[in-house]
């Protein structure tokens, strides 16, 4: 069997090291070996920064609902 | 940098300088609209009863984003309460064996695809934002939340794992989900040539 994680295993690291834990050499090692491996790291990372980018488009409130507002802060 | 505020403006203004910025705010974390309708106005109210406690050390939407912060918190909170926290046996992991073969290694088509030359400029358009909203929206509830908690929060995974009820092992596993079916859904509505 081998030292180095399989690329389910990987995946499983790859999620963890976004929310701080460390890769050890073994997963260095992998990541150097795959090329598939090395893209699923980028595209959590693009994930991360693109759901923190969202508040900045999308549709504001409708008319109704600030007036609603309004009214709260006015009662 | 702008100069400190020395005291909250006049309600009154709120809802016109601030109100969209904090509808989407809030939207962006609990895809719901009426809730993030009701959410708004929990915190306007609630900073209209501190405002004489505004001391102007940061701006006036920054003070009003962090009393809507705690209202999210406690929405998430409460939701994650109420809701079943079941890990298994709903096909989940029968998804995720989907996506493997029995030797680990990738799956032939589930396997991470090129997403071209530069995703992170291409995640900056309007575009892949709502994609990537209709991709957070099939998510699972929990799963959803995990996410949201720690990546656009960026809750620490304790506190996170703490504010959902679930022990830190569990919200491992919740977000790896959220974090593999948010980039196959794109990949798959987004990234494929023929969504181009």
């Amino acid at each position: 069997m081998s030292v180095l994680p399989d690329c389910r295993d990987m995946s499983r690291r790859l999620s963890a090291e976004r929310d701080g834990r460390r890769l050890d050499w073994r997963a260095h090692v992998h990541l150097w070996l795959c090329d598939v491996c090395r893209r699923a790291r980028a595209q959590f990372a693009v994930l991360g920064a693109a759901v923190s980018r969202l508040p900045e488009s999308g549709p504001g409130l409708s008319d109704a609902a600030k007036e609603r507002l309004r009214r709260a802060l006015d009662g | 940098m702008a100069p400190a505020e020395k005291s909250a403006s006049d309600p009154a203004g709120w809802v016109t300088a601030y109100g969209d910025r904090l509808f989407r705010y809030a939207l962006s974390r609990i895809r719901d609209e009426r809730a993030a309708e009701d959410l708004v106005q929990d915190a306007l109210v609630a900073a209209l009863g501190a405002r004489a406690r505004f001391e102007g050390r940061s701006t006036e939407l920054t003070w009003l984003i962090g009393i809507l912060r705690n209202k999210i918190f406690e929405h998430l909170r409460r939701q994650a309460r109420e809701s079943t926290l079941s890990l298994g046996g709903d096909g989940e992991d029968e998804r995720e064996n989907a996506w493997f073969e029995a030797d680990g290694h990738w799956r032939g088509s589930d396997a991470p695809a090129d997403w071209g030359g530069e995703p992170h400029a291409r995640a900056e358009s309007d575009e892949f934002a709502a994609a990537l909203r209709g991709c957070l929206d099939a998510l699972t509830p929990n799963v959803a939340r995990a996410f949201v908690l720690r990546e656009m929060e960026g809750v620490e995974h304790g506190e996170c794992a703490q504010t959902l009820g679930v022990p830190p092992g569990h919200l491992a596993v919740l977000l790896y989900r959220a974090r593999m079916r948010l980039r196959r859904c794109l990949e798959k509505g987004y990234f494929a040539p023929e969504a181009a």
